[in-house]
């Protein structure tokens, strides 16, 4: 079992109303839904917002989901159609920027959600890159080859013992010592 | 070591589903910094993996969440359930509505009949009474204790057996009827009279006309 039937649980408690189980796919899923939406919307503020809006519809349509896709591939669908409709209703409004009443309001709305389109939030991401790095570069040796077996290789816990000659509950420790020690420098920054 | 947190970062690499993992995971769900904890500790792969997008913003979740809670939508499988039991309240009312003005319809033409063949026919032979004697009817010990109440026994003025005597109804436990025929004639035709005037107006009769009518025949 993986991260598929993590999904699943999770989505079996949102759809029983636990709104932080829906929380918790959104923190898992957010930065591979922005980077799908940001292939279809240029703008990185955009982006942000059109993922912000497959999110919750995506909650709109969860009691929906009978799990007969995986919860990636239904979320990953929602974004791409919610970047294309976004895109086609740009379209139609960019030829002309006089703005009627009715999208004065969608303006306004727009306006609202571009918080994070300013210079604080490009230095917070290259800020959190410098600092994670730093943070394993600085990490004992077997811990370092356990998060990189496991977050750059993808392999699973048994095969990192195999590979490190090692049990799998050592290896299960390196990696969260290893994420405990980047965590303590990642934190600060995210607070 | 720092237990619930290992267990925290082995949920994501690997869920098993078994007890442990479930609890782990509702202690996750039920400490809003757990959760942050979660997403931070998945963050650290996506740097890694030069996943992490050009602008990030660190309350991404929390502005979603938000919003849902804007929303505020009852989960759409409640509402489904729902509908058939409102539905089936309505077809039920809509049934018992007509059958309970049917039943009050009933019990008025009911009493309406026993209270005329109650009252004694024109050649003074009184009516059947109605008895209560223990034997026909199984004695309640609340009815009993009624009929002993003495706020009953001055309306009782005649008894059903026409002797003259107060009704003894601890002997025959037969129920107190009037004879004053004429009273009641009298008064019966003035409910007719009342009715036929009421009935009348409704009927676009104008209404004198009947009380004459009814008038006349007296």
């Amino acid at each position: 079992m993986g991260s598929e039937e993590l999904d699943s649980e999770l989505v079996r408690r949102a759809q029983a109303g636990d709104k932080a189980a829906f929380d918790l796919l959104v923190r898992k899923y957010q930065q591979k839904v922005i980077n799908l939406v940001s292939r279809f919307v240029q703008d990185p503020s955009e982006a942000q917002d059109v993922a912000q809006e497959t999110f919750i519809k995506a909650y709109r349509a969860l009691n929906n989901f009978r799990g007969d896709s995986q919860f990636y591939t239904w979320i990953y669908r929602i974004a791409a159609n919610t970047a294309k409709n976004h895109l086609a209703s740009r379209s139609r409004k960019s030829p002309t920027w006089s703005v009627d009443v009715e999208d004065a309001e969608h303006f306004a709305g727009e306006s609202g959600l571009k918080e994070y389109d300013n210079p604080e939030n490009l230095l917070l991401t290259e800020e959190i890159k410098r600092t994670v790095f730093k943070a394993i570069e600085n990490l004992p040796e077997d811990l370092k080859t356990a998060i990189t077996l496991r977050e750059l290789e993808g392999l699973s816990y048994e095969d990192i013992a195999q590979v490190m000659g090692c049990p799998i509950g050592t290896v299960r420790s390196r990696i969260f010592r290893a994420r405990d020690a980047i965590d303590k420098e990642l934190r600060p920054l995210l607070q | 070591m720092n237990e619930p947190q290992e267990m925290l970062s082995g949920l994501l690499d690997d869920w098993k589903g078994d007890h442990d993992d479930r609890a782990a995971l509702d202690r996750v769900l039920a400490d809003v910094n757990e959760r942050a904890r979660w997403q931070r500790y998945q963050m650290i792969g996506e740097v890694m993996r030069h996943e992490l997008p050009e602008r990030i913003q660190a309350d991404f979740s929390a502005s979603v969440m938000a919003h849902i809670e804007q929303l505020d939508m009852p989960p759409a499988t409640a509402v489904a359930q729902d509908r058939p039991r409102k539905a089936a309240a309505s077809w039920w009312s809509s049934l018992l509505r007509p059958a309970a003005g049917l039943s009050v319809a009933v019990a008025v033409a009911f009493v309406a009949v026993t209270s005329l063949t109650r009252s004694p026919g024109p050649s003074g032979v009184s009516a059947p009474v109605v008895t209560a004697s223990s034997s026909a009817v199984p004695s309640d010990p609340r009815i009993e204790q009624l009929a002993q109440l003495p706020v009953l026994a001055p309306s009782v003025k005649v008894s059903a057996a026409g002797s003259g005597t107060p009704a003894g109804r601890e002997a025959t436990g037969s129920l107190p009827v009037r004879r004053d025929n004429a009273a009641i004639k009298r008064k019966l035709n003035g409910y007719l009279v009342d009715h036929n005037q009421y009935a009348g107006s409704l009927q676009g009769i104008i209404p004198q006309v009947r009380v004459v009518a009814a008038g006349a025949q007296n």
